[in-house]
């Protein structure tokens, strides 16, 4: 094939005089003519700066022209090099590795090896770096750098030789909605997979300089992810025209870290996500950010710990992953290497701790790569990192940068240019089988009628040891929408606060659970309305739990919490769940459908709801309703109504004091009885007592006295006594007793000392009356407490009245008139 | 004990029927409940000249607990050869044209303004788990989770209204009747 052996010679000679050929700035053979000469320097001259994309062109239209081996050689490499259509190089690189005879430079060997390994024939390419070596044995001239690379490409072809071997047991598929023909990359979810961020590099592989633009894209009704659009970035005019790339995303989707700066000085800022618009973005502290590259930035759940990538001196070597933990004063702290399990010589990027902090995913070219960067995963065990594992089917012989895992561990996103010659990458779903037991909360905040999304920070306590979890979750303003995650089996309060209401303060129970579920919420803030005046609020809270997996252990543990019910009915569910589980899971494996079948999917589930219930109806069959009814995904409502004490705003029923904060707030609403899965759980508890409002609403003229009981007190005392406590006793049965009595608290104080003073005073005394008569589970919704301030005119003392009179707490039992 | 198996036979039957084709198998409590609506307006006769243009109107009073269920059940499918149309209204004058109301979220003092400002409009009244809602003159309302019946209907209420309800319908649900004679 190879015809011109003159070439050929001249090729041979150059090898003489020259082991090390790379560029190979070729003598010119008889062949070239004078122009041909001048564009074969050019080519080279792009080949030399690393410019292939430019060189290649030419030395392929020299070829077509001119038979030289050395024309197709230089075109393999500028393919091997080039991002582009890397699967070429093989055939022009063997072409020059057979022409060459015994003759064959040493690079052609190893270029042909690195060929080899791109396409992964990874036996072939040991081959040719085992003949590398074997030739270098002998010559004490040969290039030790080039060595090493044969002994690391050695090393990762084994490695990769193995790793492929292993059936991945996920099922991956390209996002069809997202796909533009373009080079997507860098993925970034919120833990509830409703905003997805990605780079999108335009033009790669097209011959001119691609563009590079952050894009968004929102998780539509149906669940499929919408036409990605642009995001709108708002910068500051010093940041414009600096190289701006995606960071990381917080888990809420609410701040997005950017990756901005020109060279080797890059760093992160933080910025506002609201809508398709970024703005706000601030550049992190000087813990963060060095003069060095600063990239790659994720954060955890809590807010608490930031990781991140830097080039800093005394690290192990190129780019290294780093952490950072929030201060008390709310600044990053001096970040810590994560150490050499970790990060090695090489470079390590794009972090991703997952939400259950425990977790970190991230890019490597070290560790047991198959080529370029692979993705690693590593565990937090005991306080130290796993052996970081190749996550296999995310990777491929180049570079692999990002994965990314929602909360439930369920679907994961990466992007790959796998069986795309021109190295665009395109972001592909992963489904991952492997749960993470934790909880995520999902909720929207509304206030006022008709609800609208209101401005609000959300404070969470851990209820044991009474820490604030440090992050403050500010739901977005736009929709009130909100997302925290919760490792399980423990009890946290969430005190939201907001301007026009008072705090409210929400019980979450995490039950212990060994699967991952969802709790969606939704707080509704509303104004009690008498006459036109504000005389309370209302606070409803709906939950809707949904299993994202049941297995055999979980439902153990919610059968031993269940409702007593009659034992058939066990038997029945069980039954039904089993062939739902089984027509789930052959669901799921086959389940490769494009969003258009899962689109006619949901029609089709509807459309058999809807004949199941019109078939019962027809039979009168109640049967199949109430295996419906045991089946269905419950929401659960829980209202707290809460009356201001004495119309201002500043004070309410019952006082809290969590940590350094002192909270007034309506009488918690206690959710844990919603750690049993709705499917078992039985009607009782969703009962809503109505009733006791009625007597907060109640005017004087509907009320039957039918008890009256006076408390004294000392001077600037509002303690309940003793004797007091003992005095109580009584009116605490009952109200216990009887439903239908209800309890109006006054609280009074004297004149002396100063009137707003006296109105506190008079206040404490009744909420005090009202608290221990909550701690000894009197309803506080029977019960109506004021305070009325000093109980008689200031000048008007009588002297026949004993002054303890004035200080005092009176509670009138009464019932209401029919 | 016989009835007891019978029972558990009739279950698995049901059972078995109720998956079969049926993929991702549990429904939100109100894809349920709208699946109810739906098939309710197959066993419910109006009075001859109040569906205009072969439509029911389906209104949702203040709260809104279906979002977008109402839709994606109503919105192109037909029941009894009638199209639905979807309403939400805040204020009772909107109810005119209304053939079910559905009422959620709200006290019982409330409801009971609103069945008052009703009258005797032939409107199907729907209560989401309200309280005594039958009781207070409302037509249906659904019952929590675990009730021994799925839904309650006041037959008197819907006579006096002018309403006809299918018996089929009315041996599935739990009947409370607001005259007393009938005791």
């Amino acid at each position: 094939m190879i015809s011109n052996k003159f070439g050929f010679r001249s090729f041979a000679a150059k090898i003489a005089c020259c082991l090390v050929l790379t560029t190979a700035a070729l003598s010119a053979s008889a062949q070239y003519s004078q122009s041909e000469r001048k564009l074969l320097k050019t080519a080279n001259s792009y080949f030399e700066t690393g410019r292939y994309e430019k060189a290649l062109p030419i030395y392929i239209k020299l070829d077509s022209v001119i038979d030289d081996i050395n024309l197709r050689y230089q075109i393999g490499l500028c393919y091997l090099k080039s991002r582009y259509e890397q699967d070429k190089a093989v055939s022009y690189l063997e072409e020059a590795s057979v022409s060459a005879g015994t003759l064959i430079p040493l690079d052609v060997i190893w270029y042909l090896g690195d060929a080899y390994h791109v396409v992964y024939r990874f036996d072939d390419a040991i081959k040719e770096y085992n003949k590398y070596i074997s030739l270098t044995a002998k010559n004490d001239k040969a290039d030790i750098n080039k060595l090493n690379h044969c002994k690391l490409m050695l090393a990762t072809c084994r490695n990769a030789i193995e790793i492929t071997e292993i059936p991945y047991k996920v099922d991956i598929e390209p996002i069809i909605s997202l796909y533009a023909a373009e080079s997507d990359y860098n993925p970034l979810i919120s833990a509830d997979e409703s905003v997805m961020l990605f780079m999108r590099e335009i033009g790669v592989g097209k011959g001119f300089e691609p563009s590079t633009h952050i894009m968004i894209s929102t998780k539509e009704n149906g669940g499929s992810w919408s036409k990605p659009e642009e995001v709108t970035l708002v910068l500051e005019h010093k940041l414009q025209g600096h190289t701006t790339a995606l960071a990381g995303l917080s888990p809420d989707g609410h701040t997005v870290f950017l990756n901005i700066g020109e060279g080797l000085n890059k760093d992160i800022y933080s910025a506002k996500l609201q809508g398709k618009t970024i703005s706000e973005v601030k550049k992190l502290n000087k813990n963060i950010n060095t003069p060095y590259y600063e990239g790659g930035a994720s954060i955890t759940p809590d807010g608490t710990k930031l990781y991140f990538v830097s080039d800093r001196p005394g690290g192990f070597g190129g780019h290294d992953i780093y952490v950072s933990t929030l201060n008390k004063k709310g600044e990053w702290d001096e970040p810590e290497n994560l150490g050499e399990q970790i990060n090695t010589k090489f470079n390590e990027e794009s972090p991703y701790i997952h939400y259950d902090g425990q977790t970190i995913f991230f890019s490597s070219q070290g560790h047991n790569t198959i080529g370029g960067k692979d993705i690693f995963k590593s565990k937090r065990v005991n306080g130290q990192w796993t052996e970081p594992e190749n996550l296999g089917f995310t990777n491929t012989t180049i570079d692999d940068l990002t994965f990314v895992l929602n909360a439930s561990g369920e679907y994961g996103y990466f992007s790959t240019s796998r069986n795309n010659s021109y190295g665009r990458h395109t972001i592909m779903k992963v489904g991952y089988k492997d749960p993470i037991p934790l909880t995520l909360v999902k909720g929207t905040v509304l206030a006022g009628t008709p609800p609208k999304p209101i401005k609000v920070d959300i404070k969470v306590y851990d209820k044991n040891t009474h820490e604030q979890v440090k992050y403050v979750y500010t739901p977005d303003t736009e929709t009130g929408k909100y997302l925290m995650i919760f490792p399980p089996a423990k009890n946290y309060q969430l005190v939201i606060s907001t301007q026009n209401y008072m705090p409210q303060l929400i019980n979450i129970h995490i039950p212990y659970q060994n699967y991952f579920y969802e709790l969606y919420q939704e707080i509704t803030l509303q104004p009690i309305k008498l006459n036109n005046t504000d005389i309370g609020e209302e606070v409803m809270v709906n939950n809707v739990f949904y299993d994202i997996y049941k297995t055999t252990e979980a439902d153990s543990i919610t059968n031993n919490n269940s409702p007593q019910q009659p034992q058939y009915y066990e038997h029945l569910l069980e039954l039904v769940e089993n062939i739902i589980q089984t027509s789930d899971t052959i669901n799921k494996l086959s389940y490769n459908s494009h969003e258009a079948d899962k689109q006619a999917q949901l029609k089709k589930n509807t459309d058999d709801l809807l004949a199941l219930i019109e078939d019962a109806i027809n039979t009168q069959d109640s049967v199949t309703l109430s295996i419906l009814d045991a089946n269905t995904k419950q929401k659960d409502k829980v209202t707290e109504t809460h009356f201001y004490t004495d119309g201002s705003m500043s004070k309410s029923v019952t006082m809290q004091v969590i940590g350094k904060d002192t909270f007034y707030t309506a009488a918690p609403i206690d959710l844990s009885r919603f750690e049993i899965p709705t499917r078992n759980r039985s009607s009782v508890n969703r009962q809503e007592s109505t009733n006791p409002v009625m007597f907060k609403v109640s005017r004087p003229e509907q009320r039957n006295v039918i008890h009256k009981h006076t408390l004294y007190y000392k001077t600037n005392e509002s303690e309940l006594t003793a004797d007091a406590k003992k005095e109580l006793r009584q009116i605490i049965n009952l109200l216990i007793d009887n439903a239908s009595v209800g309890a109006e608290i006054n609280g009074y104080a004297d004149t002396q000392g100063e009137r707003t003073h006296n109105m506190n005073l008079s206040q404490l005394r009744a909420q005090n009356v009202l608290k221990y008569l909550q701690e000894n589970n009197v309803d506080g919704r029977k019960i109506i407490t004021k305070g009325l301030g000093e109980s008689t005119e200031r000048g008007k003392y009588d002297s026949r009245t004993r002054e303890m009179n004035y200080r005092r707490v009176e509670i009138i039992l009464f019932e209401l008139k029919d | 004990m016989k009835s007891c198996k019978n029972i558990l036979i009739a279950f698995a039957t049901v059972a078995l029927s109720l998956t079969a084709g049926k993929a991702r198998a549990q429904y939100s409590e109100y894809e349920v409940k709208a699946a109810y609506i739906f098939n309710f307006a197959k066993f419910i006769e109006w009075p001859a000249d109040y569906i205009e243009n072969d439509t029911i109107y389906l209104c949702v009073y203040k709260n809104d607990p279906f979002g977008i269920i109402l839709e994606k059940t109503m919105i192109g499918r037909k029941a009894n050869g009638k199209d639905w149309k979807i309403i939400r209204i805040s204020n009772l004058n909107e109810a005119e044209k209304c053939h079910f109301l559905i009422v959620s979220g709200i006290k019982q003092h409330e409801a009971i303004q609103v069945l008052k400002c009703i009258g005797n409009k032939p409107i199907v009244t729907v209560g989401d788990e309200l309280n005594n809602f039958c009781n207070i003159g409302g037509v249906i309302n659904f019952l929590p989770q675990f009730s021994e019946r799925q839904f309650e209907i006041n037959k008197d209420v819907a006579n006096d209204i002018g309403i006809k309800i299918s018996p089929k319908l009315l041996l599935l649900a739990k009947i409370i009747s607001t005259k007393e004679d009938e005791f």
